[in-house]
Parts: structure tokens; sequence; C-alpha cells
């Protein structure tokens, strides 16, 4: 894919983050694509370019954001991270793979960026039940649309072809 | 020539008949000659009735479908008008709370409908709350703007450009706004936090035989200052529905429903200055009396 198509594709996923997602929001959770086509995509095409989109994704967001820049950089890096750690010990030909690094990477991204939050003088609670509160329904949100993001992009990889260094598996 | 006179003739006739049939027409014999021929004639009668409802039904039903056509489109029409009236009616009614909130509170200035924005866009995560304004430097609004709605706080702009500002709302974890309880006038720190709830954090613990310091219903407004700037005082921020207790601890939690919908928000005021000593409220929270 060249680079135009894939930075058309990554703002289209940002534009989606920005416009849609929230419509789409239980309470004050909302699903976060962002996060689902990074893990999606490094399970696709390895962790590697899952990687580079958490960059070029995490810079997109915090310019539309007003906190400090890498507030959704590091997070979104921390979670390609997990991408690396879940190839040693998940290679399956199971649709439970994506699953479960969508379910692990949305647990590590919400702690890393309550951990920036927190280490730029913002107000925490860690208090389990909170953090519950606060984990539980963007898991369920961004298992939901795990779908709707992976499908697309498995067609994607699969058109564009080239070497797949995934995870070992490939739907 | 002949067949002349037998016109006449049968025409005299019939005429006769008539008169001799009204003239009898009282009597029993020619009312059942009358019955007769009406239960003759009947069926024809009725068959013609239904040949002839028949044709006039065929035009009515067309003449009522296109009624039915007509009306349907008048009443899309007036749903489209009622949803824009009912746009409208809020719109009015957020203009009207925004200046009413205008004309209590004189000391605020304001900048007139010009300072009156529009949400254009929400947090990418919904971990922080933040949202977009339409208005900017080239407005007057600048970092640090308190941002109000007719009944309450909303936030403070932390990035201003030319033409659209980024606000910070009161519920994100990274807002400080120092508030007070009107009802104790206890004073305390109001923190956001990732979940959106929002807490008052400080309020010193209540002291044996005195009223308590916070208490479920108070309501809170601001004390004058937010993270190390100023702020406008007694802008009503929300309504304790909370309290958090511990012995082990030297100050109790408070938390705090806001009055604000913040995922509602449409129109916005920029508050671009104010005088920091003074505040158009008394310190019991009601308006002054217009001569003082």
């Amino acid at each position: 894919m060249s680079p135009y198509m894939t930075f058309a594709l990554l703002v289209s996923i940002v534009w989606a983050q920005l416009a849609v997602m929230p419509r789409a929001a239980l309470g004050s959770a909302a699903p976060f694509l962002p996060l689902i086509a990074v893990v999606c995509w490094g399970i696709l095409r390895g962790p590697n370019a899952g990687l580079a989109w958490a960059i070029v994704i995490g810079l997109m967001l915090d310019q539309m954001s007003p906190s400090p820049i890498g507030m959704y950089t590091v997070p979104l890096v921390v979670c390609a991270g997990v991408l690396l750690f879940g190839r040693r010990i998940l290679l399956s030909n199971s649709i439970a793979v994506p699953a479960a690094l969508v379910f692990v990477a949305t647990f590590v991204y919400v702690v890393a960026q309550e951990a920036l939050i927190g280490i730029g003088g913002g107000h925490v609670p860690w208090s389990p039940d909170t953090q519950f509160g606060l984990i539980a329904p963007r898991i369920a949100l961004n298992l939901l649309w795990f779908p709707a993001v992976f499908f697309p992009l498995r067609a994607i990889a699969r058109r564009i072809g080239g070497p797949r260094i995934g995870l070992g598996w490939e739907g | 020539m002949r067949n002349r006179n037998d016109r006449q003739v049968l025409l005299l006739s019939l005429v006769l008949l008539g008169a001799t049939m009204s003239i009898f027409s009282g009597f029993t014999g020619i009312a059942a000659l009358n019955d007769l021929l009406g239960r003759v004639a009947a069926p024809v009668n009725d068959m013609f009735g239904v040949v002839g409802n028949t044709l006039g039904g065929a035009q009515d039903a067309r003449a009522l479908s296109e009624r039915v056509d007509q009306l349907e489109s008048e009443l899309a029409a007036l749903e489209v008008n009622a949803a824009k009236l009912g746009d409208v009616s809020r719109e009015n009614e957020e203009l009207r709370r925004l200046l009413a909130f205008r004309t209590q509170r004189v000391d605020l200035d304001l900048m007139g409908a010009s300072v009156v924005a529009e949400s254009i866009g929400q947090e990418p995560g919904s971990l922080m709350h933040t949202l977009w304004i339409d208005v900017g430097q080239d407005s007057e609004a600048l970092e640090g703007a308190p941002v109000v709605v007719g009944h309450g706080l909303v936030g403070r702009i932390v990035r201003a450009y030319g033409s659209s500002s980024h606000v910070r709302l009161v519920n994100d974890p990274s807002s400080k706004i120092g508030v007070r309880i009107e009802r104790s006038r206890a004073t305390g720190m109001l923190v956001g936090s990732p979940s959106g709830e929002m807490t008052i954090d400080y309020i010193p613990q209540n002291a044996p035989d005195r009223e308590p310091m916070v208490e479920v219903g108070d309501l809170v407004f601001t004390s004058g200052l937010a993270d190390g700037a100023h702020v406008p005082r007694m802008i009503p921020v929300g309504q304790v529905v909370e309290v958090r207790q511990s012995d082990e601890k030297t100050a109790q939690v408070a938390v705090v429903r806001p009055h604000v919908d913040f995922r509602s928000l449409e129109q916005v005021l920029v508050v671009t200055e104010w005088d920091p000593a003074s505040t158009s409220l008394d310190d019991d929270g009601s308006a002054p009396d217009e001569d003082s």
C-alpha cells in the first residue's frame, strides 16, 4: 500500500474516532478505534507495522488534543509493544487471539494514559472500583467494535499482499 | 297524418289517466297498483343506484387518494417545521438563559453575542474531557478565560488559536477549580477525573457541636481561584450528591453532580474580562438590590 493510501486510511480512522465514536459512547466510555486498528494491523502485518501506525495515529490524536504531546502516542506505542509480547506467547489460529490482544491492549492503554495524566498533575483515582468502572466498559466497547475494524483491515491486508509477519493467525 | 292523430290520442289518454289517478289516489285500489308498480320497479331502481354509486365511488376514491397524498405531504412539511421549531425553541431557551446570566452578572465582561460559541468537536479519547469552540483570540477569547453557560461553569480555555479554542471541562482530570460550599462557606478544590466524576478535595473535617461543613444537597460555587489563576466568584458549579468521610484523613471529600450537561452543550459564553475583587452577587449568593 502506498504511503498516500496509508495516510488516507489513518486519517479516516482518526476522523471516525472524532466524528462517529462519541455517538457510540456508553456513559462516559467510547470505543477507541485507533487502538483497535493498531492491534489489528499489528496482527495482520506484524508488530513493526502496528508500531508505525501507533506513532502516526498517536501524533495525529495529540494534535487534536490540548493535552501535552504524547498523551495518545505513548499509550498506543506501549500497546504496540503488547503485540511483540503477544507474538511470543500467542501462536494460534483462533480468532480469540486478536480479540484477546484487544482486551489486553485496552487495559494497557487506559492504565498507561492514566499514568501520564497522573504524572502531568492530573487527578486519577486508582481505587479498584473506580478502575473497574473505567476500564470494563471500554474493553467491552472495543471488543464489540473489533470485528468492524479487523475484517476490513484484513481485506486490505490480503489485497495489498506482500510479506506478512503476523502472529501466526490469518483467519 | 294518421300517425299524428294517434300521437295526439295517446297524449290525451295519458293526460286523462294522470288526472284520473290524481283524483282517485285516495282509493285503495289505486294505492295497491302504485305499490305493485313500486315493487316491480324497485330492483331496477336499485340496480341503477348501485351502478351510479359505483361510478361515483370510483371518482370519490380518486379524489380521496389525491387528498390523502396532499395531506401526507402537508404532514411531512409540518413535521419538518415542528422539528425546526423545537430546535429554535431549545436554542431560544438556551439564549435566554445566557442572557439572564449576563444580566445577573454585570461584573463579567462577556463581550456580547460575538462570544457565544458553538462546540465543534470532542476529545478523541474519553479519559480526558475537553471541547473545541469556534471563537479564539480574534474574539478576545484568551487562554485561561472561563467558559460558562446560563446555569453553570463549563471549563476554561487552555489553548486559544485565531478563530477557535480548546476548552478543558471542569470534569477533566487536569482541571482544578477553587470552590465554596454555599451553606457552610467551606472551601475546597474541585477536581475532575478520567471517568468524569467531580469531587471536592480538602474540605475541612466537621467540628464537634457545629454544623457539618458539607452535606448532600449543598450547592457549590466557584471561590475565585482556579489552578493558580483567577476565575469569577460565585459561578454555580453543581450540587453535592455524596460525602466521603474518613477519620484517618484531615479532610473530607464530596462528590459533585454538575449543573451543566457537558454532552449536550451547544452554545457557551466566554468570560473575557472581569474584576477579581468584585461580584454582583452578595455573599449569601443572592442578587444585590438595584440601588446597592
